[in-house]
């Protein structure tokens, strides 16, 4: 099996606490753990793990107050559903498109499939 | 800082240098891995950094000491781990009383905790312990010394599989601006995400020194059923594809670095710079 996630453990590290936030462990005005912690529950080097946090903090994610530490932005889920939605249409979705087109999958059965699966999901 | 300016050593007896007009500069907070095939000479870099052995030519100095002439104040700075440990025979209560005085940053917590996370009583006796319950026992002491300069020689060499991630753990935990830490390693995968800084070495000299921000702006590493057409600079053909290793476009998104290709690259490599070029 080839394993397809070669990016960089700073982009892997700062999905992660993404998908914390999303999934509620990390709530909004609230602390997260410092770089530090992080690093060593993650096993990676702190510089590593300091490039993740300045990626969310570019991203409107987290916020640091100074000497606290960092917390989750009032926004935060709104912008990573924002960004993971670019990231799935653009890039992630290049593939996918690009095999239904070979198979010559129409958009009606595209949006019948979609329908499909959002009602099963009920 | 740790720098060596064109140094040469022979072992005696040798009818070749083990290692030959080397010089290389580092910086403090930086966690660097020292990689080399078998022979390269990384064991004895890190002898002639921690003043085991006398350069043959060429200087070598650590935070302003020269290591060779082993002054107390610089000893106390700096701590290496073997490949091979050999330690005395009697419970490790006297092995830190008569050790930890040596070391002014040593801390009794540190150790106890490194120990607790190694699945290690305090209160063992050292010849009591399995190679791989000695070497856990020895890495907790050396952590917990919190020297400005840690040297580590296959550390992860005999340890367990719970005992790898606890000792990454407890490198990350002691691990600050102030210190140097050198890990030499074959074992690329129990480390890579420890490191700031890779330097790969052989018996001619240094043929890599870069940090890992550096060789990610520079190069792409991936794994794929067939090979991109453009900018491949080595491969090698895996189950069900190829890993390879390429230049990176500035349009591209930065890959994790596969030290394993990179070594390879660079030991198959034609004797070109690919930072130079």
């Amino acid at each position: 099996m080839i394993q397809t996630d070669n990016r960089p453990i700073y982009v892997r590290l700062a999905d992660q606490i993404c998908d914390r936030i999303l999934l509620d462990e990390y709530r909004k005005l609230e602390r997260i753990p410092s770089v530090r912690e992080y690093a060593v529950s993650q096993q990676v080097n702190p510089a590593t793990a300091a490039r993740a946090f300045e990626i969310l903090e570019r991203q409107g994610v987290i916020f640091n107050k100074r000497g606290l530490g960092f917390f989750v932005t009032e926004d935060a889920v709104d912008i990573i559903r924002k960004l993971r939605l670019e990231t799935l249409l653009g890039e992630e979705s290049e593939l996918f498109f690009s095999r239904l087109a070979v198979l010559e999958v129409s958009p009606e059965q595209l949006r019948d499939m979609y329908a499909q699966y959002l009602s099963s999901k009920k | 800082m740790i720098s060596l300016k064109n140094v040469s050593y022979r072992y005696t007896g040798s009818k070749r240098n083990s290692i030959a007009d080397f010089s290389m500069e580092l910086s403090s907070g930086k966690i660097v891995g020292l990689l080399g095939a078998n022979g390269a000479g990384k064991s004895t870099l890190l002898y002639l950094i921690s003043g085991l052995l006398r350069p043959t030519a060429g200087d070598v100095n650590v935070n302003g000491y020269n290591p060779w002439d082993r002054n107390p104040a610089f000893l106390s700075q700096i701590f290496l781990v073997p490949e091979e440990i050999d330690i005395p025979s009697i419970s490790l209560e006297s092995f830190v009383k008569a050790y930890s005085p040596f070391y002014p940053n040593f801390s009794e917590e540190s150790l106890k905790e490194a120990l607790f996370h190694f699945n290690l009583s305090p209160d063992i006796h050292l010849g009591s312990l399995s190679m791989g319950q000695k070497k856990k026992a020895f890495l907790a002491f050396a952590l917990a010394c919190h020297t400005p300069v840690l040297l580590m020689d296959e550390p992860t060499n005999g340890l367990d599989i719970p005992g790898k991630s606890e000792f990454r753990k407890a490198v990350v935990k002691t691990m600050n601006d102030e210190r140097t830490i050198i890990i030499s390693t074959h074992q690329v995968r129990d480390l890579d995400q420890l490191l700031d800084h890779v330097t790969i070495m052989d018996n001619n000299g240094i043929q890599l020194d870069e940090s890992i921000a550096a060789l990610q702006e520079k190069f792409t590493f991936g794994l794929a059923p067939v090979l991109p057409e453009t900018g491949v600079i080595w491969s090698e053909p895996i189950m069900g594809g190829y890993a390879y290793m390429k230049m990176r476009t500035p349009d591209q998104q930065e890959t994790e670095v596969n030290l394993e290709a990179l070594f390879n690259y660079i030991y198959t490599r034609k004797p070109i710079n690919a930072f130079q070029a």
